[in-house]
Order: C-alpha cells, then sequence, then structure tokens
C-alpha cells in the first residue's frame, strides 16, 4: 500500500487552500477599486473546488481498484460573482457618473474574513495528516532495523 | 518436513493489518483535502468478509489473487465504502473534520503499533539466529 499517495493528497488540499487564501487576499485588498483591467469595479472573485481521482494508471494496471476512491482536490477555476456593485452618492469621486453615483466592489469584509479562517483551518488539518503520514512512513522503516 | 517457514503467519498477519491502516490513512486524508469540495461524500475502509476456521493450513481458502496465505484470515479483505451520513453541510459537503481528525491520529498510533510489533517480532528472530551461532 502506497503511503506517499497520501502525501499527494494532503498536498493537494494544502495548494487548494493557499489558492483560496489567495483569492480571498485579493478580493480584501480591491475592496475598494473601482477600476481593473478589463473595465469597471473590482468584481468578488471565488474559487471552485472539485474532487479529482488520485488514482494512477500504474495503480489501474495493477487491478488495485481500492485507490480508485481515493480523490485529491482540484481548484477548477476562479470565478467571478455576479452580485450586484455598491451604489454610492459620492460626486466628488473620479469615477462617479453623471448623476454622482460610483459603482463599488460589493465585498463584505466579514464574510471574507470567516472564509480565511476556515481556509487556514483546513490547511492545518492538512498538515497535521502529512505529519501523520510522514511519522508512520518514518515507523515503517524501522521495522527492517535490526 | 514440510517446508520451514521463518515467516510465521502472525507476521504476515501484521503486514496486512499495516497495509489496511495505511489505505485508511490515504482514505482519511482524501476526506481530509475535500473537506471544502462541494458535494463532496466521505469514505471510509471496512473489513469485509469472514474468519474462516483456525487457519491449519489445509484449510487455507484463498478469496482473491492478491490475499497471502496463512492464518484464517484469508476471506477478510478490506474495503472503501462511502459515508451514508445524512448530515451535509450547506453546500453538499458531508465531511465531519472533528470526526476525520480523531480517526487520523488513532489510525495513525494503530499503526505505529503494528509496525512496533513487526520489529520486534523480527528482532527476535535475530536474537534466535545471533545466539544459535554463539553457542
Amino acid at each position: 500500500m502506497d503511503i506517499f499517495k497520501s502525501f499527494e493528497i494532503s498536498a493537494s488540499g494544502l495548494v487548494a487552500q493557499r489558492l483560496r487564501m489567495n483569492v480571498i487576499s485579493s478580493n480584501l485588498a480591491n475592496i475598494d477599486s473601482t477600476r481593473t483591467p478589463q473595465g469597471g469595479p473590482y468584481r468578488r472573485k471565488d474559487v471552485v473546488f472539485a474532487a479529482a481521482p488520485a488514482s494512477s494508471s500504474f495503480h489501474s494496471l495493477l487491478g488495485a481498484e481500492l485507490d480508485g476512491k481515493l480523490s485529491m482536490v482540484k481548484v477548477l477555476d476562479v470565478v467571478e460573482g455576479n452580485r450586484p456593485y455598491r451604489r454610492i452618492y459620492d460626486p466628488g469621486h473620479p469615477d462617479a457618473s453623471a448623476g454622482g453615483y460610483v459603482l463599488l466592489p460589493n465585498i463584505n469584509p466579514m464574510e471574507e474574513m470567516v472564509n480565511l479562517l476556515s481556509a487556514t483551518r483546513s490547511y492545518e488539518a492538512n498538515v497535521t495528516a502529512i505529519n501523520a503520514a510522514k511519522s508512520m512512513a518514518r515507523s515503517a522503516l524501522n521495522i527492517g532495523k535490526v | 518436513m514440510k517446508g520451514i517457514d521463518i515467516f510465521d503467519p502472525a507476521m504476515k498477519l501484521l503486514g496486512r493489518a499495516l497495509d489496511f491502516r495505511a489505505l485508511r490513512h490515504n482514505v482519511i486524508s482524501s476526506n481530509i483535502a475535500n473537506i471544502d469540495t462541494p458535494r463532496y461524500r466521505g469514505f471510509d475502509v471496512v473489513l469485509k468478509g469472514e474468519l474462516s476456521g483456525d487457519g491449519a493450513e489445509d484449510r487455507l481458502v484463498r478469496t482473491h489473487q492478491d490475499h497471502l496465505g496463512g492464518g484464517g484470515m484469508d476471506g477478510i479483505r478490506p474495503q472503501v465504502v462511502q459515508s451514508t451520513s445524512s448530515r451535509h453541510r450547506m453546500d453538499g459537503n458531508s465531511v465531519d473534520v472533528d470526526m476525520e481528525m480523531t480517526k487520523l491520529a488513532e489510525n495513525a498510533i494503530q499503526y505505529e503499533a503494528l509496525a512496533q510489533s513487526l520489529a520486534q517480532k523480527l528482532s527476535m528472530l535475530k536474537y534466535a539466529i545471533d545466539e544459535g551461532g554463539n553457542r
């Protein structure tokens, strides 16, 4: 049984959660951005996670179908939401419309912070899984030591 | 006399138990990695099958070609089953992080206990071999 498969699986979790953290940071940093390269105010971004099979083709050759149920996590996409923008009245703003209204990103800092906490905890859970796998692999190495 | 087998059935049993624990670790890691994946339902590993008698050598019925001989544990094989829990979050994910972390810790300790057992057996074997030479 391949203990190193679990490193791959947990590492995919780490990568996914870190990407999620980066997207959250991007949202928080751009909470007041009224311009983007695509034109228009910044739109809140979110990640889409999917479970991807973790079995390599080698394993399927061996007919080890037990491994077919293992899943890594893959970030399919970073998508922009379609929440309507916030409209506030600020005629002095450089990007104010003729009526004096400015469109701002509709990003709720509380929501982003909660997501950030959740991403941190998930990251830590994956780190614990990797540490457990490491210590298991090390004690397996000690079996043959005489 | 029947073939001398220095690896007694208990050692093979320990090996298979280690395989089971390693597979279980992979499954639990998979659950933890997918903690935030929508519509993901967790998996676990159970041992299915029945004990087939007292393991006398002439009654080794192998139910699967991958099974090792020895012991009455041949009919037992690990199986990955999906959680049937109906409790899930709004995004359809049913992984309970507390349960998974607990299972992870317990499984790791069991694995290390089995590895230690196997190491003890081998060192006893080595002791027997060494002392025999010193006689």
